[in-house]
């Protein structure tokens, strides 16, 4: 694996090719402020995983990051992030930016998870992703937002956060996630932004065998009240869904969503329950929304 | 031209703008039937959550919408046809109509959005049909193309539409747009909250600085700003699927 310097502050790119059967990272190249992991020895499944490292912790100000992810025909992997996205503060009032491009081919399957963005007191962040997805390939795509860190342990305290997703299935726009966080415009804490919740995760899903059926299905299987949080689940435009989770914290939130990943990827792909963290926090939310 | 004949002509004008205005009136009435009063644009969902349930709490939430899902949605939709439309470029109509649409995560403000829209078209194809005009053109493509399911279709966007046939500018469109959905709105909170008529007017006439204001602010976005949205805002009409009792469809 080769390291190449980049213009752009962090850089990461990796392939996935089907090989004799086998998924395998074809291509790996990360430079700048961006690493890759060693392919992840997870509990109970052999799914090829990596993780996506940003050295010094977090995206400092002004700098802009570049991750490309492409899943060759007939591969199944997994990309995950090792932490949140910290953004740190932007003093100068330059933007940090991350670009993501993500293509998945036919009868791929990626499971894209980042963690949730936390960014830092006074700092901007824009965030454009644009995943194309083939008929026939499968994805599983989190997301989230939080209500960042601070000095003063004040929340939302950053100046400006836009994150924009584009997602298209077979060539065609499936749903454009534009989300606009302005603390400066808005009391965010407030009726219509986060209500008195901290966090705002997501799970895109896009595979042939989203339909109105099976929204209502994990409609169902998350019929419930759940501790500190509020979550909905819609059908979107074509083969695929969006779950969207509000709440107090990133752990329940991310166990919330867990859940239907859990679901999804046993119905989906007849795999195990998703085993990536082993951080105890997270084990007991997780068991929390069991 | 003597001054008889320039009279004539003045009060012609007159009646004319008059005639524009009392036509404009009409399409932005709440009593257009195009079932607006079937949607709450998630503001249901608070209902039901206690969370929207007297007049403030209802200004509330709806100041939050206007300036956000609102604003960057079709208020912004309406700036963009305009300008498409006298850019000549009519294919980025459908565009606005896909990038709109597509922005909505809840599959029933999509519905909702389309229904409302099939409606307007087909009254101001009826009211306007055989008006030698572009946009008459336009709107008859765009209700074939949502029948072919080529377009969603947006009230929006056929109200930009309506009213660059009737020669306003994007300022006064947005303003009326934003009236005629506000209006729609105070009688869907009149109805279901309920609230006292006195009080939905009070709620409309102290809404009019911020739809002005509205329009200011959608002067300086682009493009990129379409269909975004907020958590709450977006959230509470995923969740009015799951909402068992309900008023409205959306």
């Amino acid at each position: 694996m080769k390291t190449y310097t980049y213009p752009c502050d962090g850089y990461t790119e990796i392939e996935f090719t089907n090989r004799d059967g086998r998924t395998v990272a074809s291509k790996r190249i990360t430079g700048g402020q961006s690493k890759l992991s060693a392919p992840l020895r997870l509990n109970n499944e052999d799914t090829l995983a990596f993780f996506l490292i940003t050295m010094g912790g977090g995206f400092v100000e002004g700098e802009h990051y570049e991750t490309f992810i492409t899943s060759h025909e007939k591969t199944h992997a997994i990309v995950a992030s090792q932490a949140p996205t910290y953004v740190y503060k932007c003093n100068d009032g330059k933007t940090t930016v991350q670009d993501i491009k993500v293509k998945v081919d036919k009868d791929a399957v990626l499971e894209f998870l980042p963690d949730d963005v936390i960014p830092y007191g006074n700092s901007k962040y824009r965030q454009v992703t644009q995943i194309d997805v083939a008929k026939g390939a499968s994805l599983l795509y989190t997301d989230g937002i939080t209500a960042g860190w601070s000095m003063n342990h004040k929340d939302f305290q950053y100046r400006y956060v836009h994150m924009l997703s584009k997602i298209s299935y077979d060539g065609q726009l499936l749903f454009n996630d534009n989300l606009i966080l302005d603390p400066h415009a808005f009391e965010m804490a407030e009726l219509g932004l986060f209500e008195g919740y901290r966090n705002y995760s997501s799970l895109v899903v896009v595979d042939e065998r989203v339909n109105a059926k099976l929204v209502k299905e994990l409609q169902d299987l998350n019929n419930m009240a759940f501790d500190g949080a509020i979550m909905g689940i819609s059908l979107l435009e074509g083969p695929g869904m969006v779950v969207r989770v509000l709440g107090k914290s990133l752990n329940n939130n991310r166990a919330i969503l867990y859940r239907s990943i859990d679901w999804l990827r046993y119905k989906f792909y007849g795999l195990p329950h998703l085993d990536l963290r082993k951080d105890e926090a997270f084990v007991n939310a997780l068991n929390a929304v069991a | 031209m003597s001054s008889r004949e320039g009279r004539t002509a003045k009060k012609e004008e007159e009646y004319r703008e008059i005639n524009k205005n009392l036509e404009i009136f009409q399409v932005c009435d709440s009593t257009f039937p195009i079932g607006t009063f079937n949607h709450s644009y998630g503001m249901e969902t608070y209902l039901r959550d206690g969370i929207v349930h007297d007049a403030p709490s209802f200004e509330k939430w709806l100041s939050i919408y206007l300036e956000t899902q609102f604003k960057w949605g079709e208020g912004l939709a309406v700036k963009l046809v305009m300008e498409a439309l006298n850019k000549q470029e009519y294919d980025k109509i459908w565009q606005i109509d896909r990038i709109l649409t597509l922005s909505a995560a809840a599959l029933e403000t999509r519905k909702g959005a389309s229904l409302i829209a099939v409606q307007m078209i087909d009254l101001l194809l009826r009211l306007y049909g055989d008006k030698d005009a572009k946009e008459v053109e336009i709107l008859r493509e765009y209700r074939i193309r949502i029948k072919e399911e080529k377009a969603f279709g947006n009230q929006a966007i056929a109200f930009a539409l309506f009213m660059h046939m009737m020669g306003s500018d994007f300022r006064q469109s947005v303003c009326y747009y934003s009236y005629s959905i506000v209006t729609t709105m105070v009688q869907n909170a009149v109805r279901a909250i309920p609230l006292g008529q006195k009080a939905g007017q009070d709620i409309l006439h102290t809404i009019f600085g911020d739809i002005i204001e509205l329009s200011s602010a959608i002067e300086d976005l682009d493009e990129s700003y379409l269909g975004a949205s907020v958590p709450g805002v977006e959230l509470a009409q995923i969740r009015h699927e799951t909402t068992v009792f309900r008023l409205f469809m959306s």
